[in-house]
């Protein structure tokens, strides 16, 4: 039997719960419900990336709530990202994606995770503190910052009180609990061919990424699929299709 | 007396606007309500209601009645009684402009007008008209108990209309004034705001504790300034929701004084709120697992919207260009409270093109590939970048109506193994560098 956490209900019109309140709140349920354990899973331990060969280098299989974790911004780094919001919220928590470089198109966003842009640095940075502070995320995600010394601390202290987990995709290193880096090995990308056997594009793209940590280092090698975006073609008589149009010139020159 | 109603509100060319009219009467009487409903002398005709307590009644409907041939009606007749029920049958019944029913003879006054006047139900009027009851005096004449016995809830309550006896309660409190507070002083000014924000702080949390009392937030607030040589400079703040939040409107008002310039110095501030919503609460879904926390994150994602920070989700449309393909739309905080069903799906990662806010321009070296000429390598802000492969050209053009365009598309793998995506103008020769895929 487990017990669901005991949540204080806070609004702007009412003060929390005291702590008193709830170990008293705890001690009754205790009482009436002996074979009943606190479920702490909402409040600690780590958010699986949901990735097998990714978790298996990550400390405790993933990334631990109420640490900071930063990854070097590169190839596969937003994607195995995007892909671990998506996973929150399929367990049935909440992620927020912070797009401070506004990067992200439609296309490639999912409905799920919570997408954020603020029109500035320091507002993307406050936003990911409010948001890591506040307990309601699992994962918060900050893109496009590169956060100084001093945001980290605040950045670090937020993540810590509020127990999510917050990843960046920056270089700034300092005080993070867990590194990673993401890079590609193109040697061993997936082509597809033409035709005519030359390879014309890449489906899959290897990636090796290390994580790094106090007295921890492993690295894993992953294979991700590209995702091209549908072109939709709109030709008109002003600005026609010049598919070719180079060589038919120079084929009715030689005419 | 009490209650004035006003009736006989048409024009030459018919029924005036019962609200237009509300709004020239307000200037003469301090209440003023809007019976759309009621039963005029004809039915689609409404009825002007105004609180005439502590007035004198027969000159408050002297004056509204002489606005309202100002307003354009034509025979306008007022009705003026301690009840609601008299007042009212005075105006769609009297025959004189003006019909007051004297105090404390509201019974005996409508006794000889029919019960329809009382407006009963189609069901009661039956039992009524079938029972011999044709009077109000008739009516008020019976026994409580008997007609309670035979005529039910609606009957008695039509009964004790039929005796003068009213309840109902037109017009209700005034609204309680919303909460404000103001500091002057006059031994010194002030030309910068920052400095005030101590002071700001402390009647933020003054008019915060009151709003937090009254169980709403604030949807519109406002900072004024009182300035030296006279005139006041008003900044109005629209929160991203109602809320009571000490920190968030003072977070709110620095981030406003840091840009503001006042034309004077400053003696005074005063914090005023404008528009409340109650502090409601959002149904959420028990059997989601997020739901326990989702007041916390949605008070948090009203700090971060406020912070000028934007919380979206897209909207695709079927542009040509990717880049205009998707429409931001805007959602409140409140969407925390929503639960997404998963299925599987979009749990593989894959590499998405991520577009740079605007096209970096770039300078490329091409070759010739049937027919095209298609990128080899380029330079941007870091330098030379080599190519491996560029598929390509994908070829879109368009926007005939609006803005023209022609893009050769480029799909290239560098030599570090990065995806980039290189466009060419074909209109202007030129390249640019539109995103990566991450």
């Amino acid at each position: 039997m487990c017990l669901f956490g005991i949540y204080s209900g806070s609004n702007t019109a009412t003060s929390p719960m005291p702590s008193t309140r709830v170990a008293a709140a705890q001690a009754i349920l205790a009482q009436r419900f002996p074979d009943a354990f606190p479920h702490r899973g909402w409040s600690r331990g780590t958010i699986a990336t949901g990735i097998t060969g990714l978790d298996a280098i990550l400390p405790d299989g993933g990334f631990q709530r109420g640490r900071l974790a930063v990854w070097s911004p590169g190839p596969g780094a937003a994607a195995l990202l995007r892909t671990t919001c998506q996973r929150v919220v399929a367990e049935g928590e909440r992620s927020v994606w912070i797009d401070v470089a506004h990067t992200i198109t439609g296309a490639c966003w999912q409905e799920g995770p919570l997408l954020i842009r603020p029109d500035m640095l320091v507002a993307g940075l406050r936003a990911a503190e409010e948001l890591a502070r506040s307990g309601g995320f699992a994962l918060v995600a900050l893109d496009g910052a590169d956060p100084d010394t001093t945001a980290m601390v605040r950045l670090s202290r937020a993540v810590h009180e509020g127990g999510s987990a917050l990843v960046l995709l920056t270089r700034t290193t300092a005080l993070a609990s867990l590194r990673l880096a993401s890079r590609p090995l193109p040697a061993e990308y997936a082509w597809h061919r033409s035709p005519l056997g030359e390879p014309s594009s890449v489906t899959a793209v290897k990636l090796r990424v290390e994580a790094r940590a106090s007295g921890w280092f492993a690295s894993t090698e992953l294979l991700i699929p590209v995702r091209y975006d549908e072109q939709r073609l709109a030709p008109d008589y002003r600005n026609p299709d010049r598919r070719g149009s180079e060589l038919r010139q120079r084929l009715m020159a030689k005419r | 007396m009490s209650f004035v109603c006003l009736s006989g509100l048409t024009g030459p060319e018919g029924p005036i606007n019962a609200t237009d009219l509300s709004v020239a009467l307000i200037e003469r009487a301090p209440k003023i309500l809007v019976d759309q409903n009621a039963e005029g002398p004809s039915a689609a005709e409404p009825l002007l209601w105004a609180d005439a307590r502590g007035l004198q009644s027969r000159s408050l409907a002297q004056t509204l009645i002489g606005v309202l041939l100002q307003q354009g009606c034509q025979a306008p007749r007022a009705g003026v009684a301690a009840t609601a029920i008299a007042a009212r049958v005075a105006a769609t019944r009297g025959t004189e402009r003006i019909t007051v029913v004297p105090s404390g003879a509201d019974r005996d006054w409508l006794a000889p007008f029919p019960v329809t006047v009382l407006d009963p139900e189609p069901d009661l009027a039956n039992l009524l008209d079938g029972t011999g009851i044709e009077s109000c005096g008739d009516f008020a004449s019976l026994d409580q108990a008997a007609v309670e016995l035979r005529f039910g809830a609606a009957g008695v309550q039509c009964w004790r209309l039929s005796r003068g006896d009213d309840r109902r309660l037109l017009f209700g409190p005034p609204p309680a004034p919303l909460p404000h507070a103001s500091l002057e002083w006059t031994d010194y000014v002030l030309r910068d705001p920052e400095r005030l924000l101590f002071v700001i702080n402390r009647l933020a949390g003054s008019v915060t504790t009151s709003l937090r009392e009254l169980g709403q937030g604030a949807h519109t607030f406002a900072l004024v300034f009182s300035l030296d040589r006279g005139g006041t400079v008003e900044h109005l703040f629209h929160p991203s929701r109602p809320n009571a939040d000490q920190r968030t409107w003072v977070r709110l008002i620095r981030d406003e004084l840091e840009r503001v310039r006042l034309p004077d110095a400053v003696s005074g501030v005063a914090l005023r709120v404008d528009a409340v919503l109650p502090s409601a609460s959002i149904q959420g879904d028990l059997l989601d697992r997020g739901f326990a926390t989702a007041q916390a994150a949605e008070t948090a994602l009203a700090r971060a919207i406020d912070e000028k920070a934007r919380l979206l989700s897209p909207n695709i449309n079927h542009h040509p260009l990717l880049r205009r393909r998707t429409a931001w739309r805007e959602e409140p905080a409140t969407v925390v409270w929503r639960r997404t069903e998963f299925h599987g799906a979009g749990l593989e990662p894959r590499l998405a093109l991520h577009l740079l806010p605007e096209p970096q321009p770039v300078v490329v070296v091409t070759e010739t590939s049937r027919g095209f000429s298609a990128p080899r390598r380029y330079q941007d802000r870091d330098g030379w970048h080599e190519l491996l492969e560029a598929r390509g050209p994908e070829c879109v053009s368009g926007g005939a109506w609006e803005e023209s365009f022609a893009l050769d598309l480029y799909c290239c793998v560098r030599a570090d193994g990065e995806l980039v995506q290189l466009a060419r103008d074909a209109q202007r020769d030129t390249w640019t560098l539109e995103g990566s895929w991450r």
